[in-house]
């Protein structure tokens, strides 16, 4: 009984302490320090570990703790992220949601099976309509089977006008769901927007290979044997862990091997980049054979890495004989650019460029300029996949100095041309002029001829669809 | 040949700068004000996703200290 009144004195007091020690929490002159969201302090923790501008992100007293993810993702970002002035600048690095992380990049995707170049046409300034015109049509999609062409002009969508924005012609072109589309096309630019033909396509399923030709031509009267690769993303397979594509990409290479070319035409106009380990294979292959397991390129990483040299080769064991790779020993290379041409496009230039010396030749815009390098950091516990910038890439000779982007040695852009041939017909623009250049020393027609007529009606490029990999990118301001 | 056969374009303003016929050279950037801002967003490519990957394990190394897995660097 004694024990019984105890205990129930010790319960009392113990009550009352606890009550007091509330009384305390709860005054107001003490506010209570709220408990940061551990998404964004594992953001915080990860970015300035690993970002390579880490020493710029803001002290925690100038960040808000309370912003959500992207918002605190974009807070930490530095100016020499990206490219662009403040009204227009854009972060290479980039934040997503775990489950948008791979839908519509690579491999299996839904999708009609055509990229676009989406246009303004304009007349003495003014808008007379919108137009997309089909850059390349994927083999065994929507759009190869119902016979759209490279160069198509796509003149409405299920009979609308093409809408005058981008985020409009987004959501008409969506194609999470498998709801079927008409396309109004025509094969030339009308005064209004009317269609001669319409095709109805609904998207499925279509896997996107990067070789997408792959071939050698017997070119001009004396024979010259040139391969030809049009290559259009850096991805290893259809998905993690496949390396189908890799696979692609070894098989060209001993196909152009056993026809012994004379010269080689790399096309990278539509290419935005990719994984670097695919550059490092791609670049094995076409290097000079006294190349091999030399620096193909270096990493150079935040200061608190900055003892750490980090480098990839050009690594003879990732190609095999046969049908597995083969190095081509090439002493140049004619590459096809264009403004689009980025990132692991321009590792590839920049990793030959030590080992030709001069003879790394581009045709085409100039490129990007992008020379740095992702990677992607997930943790079970949270939503988020974080793509933070972590190092700068150079070359065998430590140079990176291409921010502003590879200047071609032949300017030549295939906007302006009438009819735009499929990519690897010799009729087509840019290669025409390669192949000509090679074999009869022709000098490099820019495509631009006939353009400075006043009174004629402008194109002003809006969007391109190979822009969709990029579409997590935070804009800035 | 429809309305339009011979196209006037905005790269008109950028290839004009471009000095044609100049060996490949690392030359800074001669684009336009105006054509900067019609520039195409590179890709992150985000895809081939492993949680903290890049820190630890050894990729090709060549007798370099190598800190970094390159399976996943994108660029």
């Amino acid at each position: 009984m004694k024990n019984t009144i105890q205990i129930k004195l010790f319960i009392l007091l113990l009550l009352t302490v606890v009550s007091l020690g509330s009384c305390e929490i709860s005054d107001p002159v003490k506010p209570v320090e709220e408990e940061k969201d551990p998404a964004i302090t594992w953001i915080d923790e990860t970015m300035r570990k690993w970002y390579l501008w880490e020493d710029e992100i803001p002290a925690a007293e100038k960040l808000d703790y309370k912003l959500g993810a992207e918002e605190f993702f974009a807070s930490l970002l530095s100016d020499k992220d990206g490219k662009g002035e403040a009204n227009s600048h854009y972060y290479y690095s980039s934040i997503n949601k775990k489950q948008t992380a791979s839908k519509g990049y690579h491999g299996d995707a839904y999708s009609y099976g055509f990229e676009f170049q989406y246009y303004n046409l304009t007349h003495n300034g003014s808008t007379l309509y919108y137009v997309l015109q089909v850059l390349y049509v994927l083999p065994d999609s929507p759009a190869a089977e119902k016979g759209m062409k490279r160069g198509d002009w796509i003149m409405q969508i299920n009979r609308q006008p093409i809408p005058g924005n981008t985020l409009d012609l987004l959501n008409a072109l969506d194609t999470s769901t498998p709801t079927a589309t008409v396309f109004g096309l025509n094969d030339e630019l009308p005064k209004t927007p009317t269609a001669k033909t319409e095709i109805t396509m609904t998207p499925r399923m279509v896997v996107d290979n990067p070789v997408f030709v792959d071939t050698t031509f017997v070119y001009g009267s004396g024979k010259h044997r040139i391969s030809y690769l049009a290559f259009n993303h850096f991805t290893a397979g259809r998905s993690d862990g496949d390396e189908t594509f890799h696979n692609s990409l070894r098989k060209a290479f001993a196909g152009f091997k056993s026809n012994s070319p004379e010269d080689f035409i790399l096309d990278l106009r539509y290419n935005q980049g990719g994984l670097v380990r695919t550059a490092q294979i791609l670049t094995t292959m076409l290097a000079p054979a006294s190349a091999m397991n030399n620096i193909f390129c270096r990493f150079a990483y935040n200061k608190k890495f900055q003892g750490a040299r980090d480098s990839m080769l050009l690594d003879p064991r990732l190609i095999k004989d046969g049908t597995a790779g083969a190095n081509l020993d090439l002493k140049r290379i004619f590459i096809i650019t264009s403004n689009r041409t980025a990132s692991a496009s321009e590792a590839v230039i920049n990793g030959l460029e030590p080992y030709m010396r001069g003879q790394v030749i581009l045709v085409g815009s100039k490129t990007e300029g992008k020379n740095v390098a992702s990677n992607t950091f997930s943790d079970d516990k949270y939503d988020w996949e974080l793509h933070p910038i972590i190092s700068r890439i150079s070359n065998k000779d430590d140079f990176s100095d291409y921010a502003n982007g590879f200047q071609p040695a032949y300017a030549c852009v295939e906007t302006a041309q009438d009819i735009l041939y499929e990519l690897g017909d010799v009729r087509e623009f840019m290669l025409k002029q390669v192949l000509d250049y090679i074999v009869d020393g022709k000098p490099i027609d820019n495509g631009l001829r006939a353009m400075h007529a006043a009174d004629m009606p402008e194109l002003v490029p809006v969007y391109c669809s190979i822009e969709r990999r990029g579409n997590d990118l935070i804009m800035g301001n | 040949m429809g309305f339009i056969n011979k196209l006037s374009t905005s790269y008109q303003q950028s290839i004009d700068e471009i000095h044609n016929g100049k060996p490949l050279q690392h030359m800074g950037m001669l684009f336009s004000e105006r054509f900067q801002q019609l520039r195409i967003k590179p890709a992150p490519f985000p895809l081939f996703i492993s949680p903290d990957k890049a820190c630890g394990a050894a990729g090709i190394s060549w007798g370099i200290i190598n800190i970094f897995a390159h399976n996943n660097i994108i660029i």
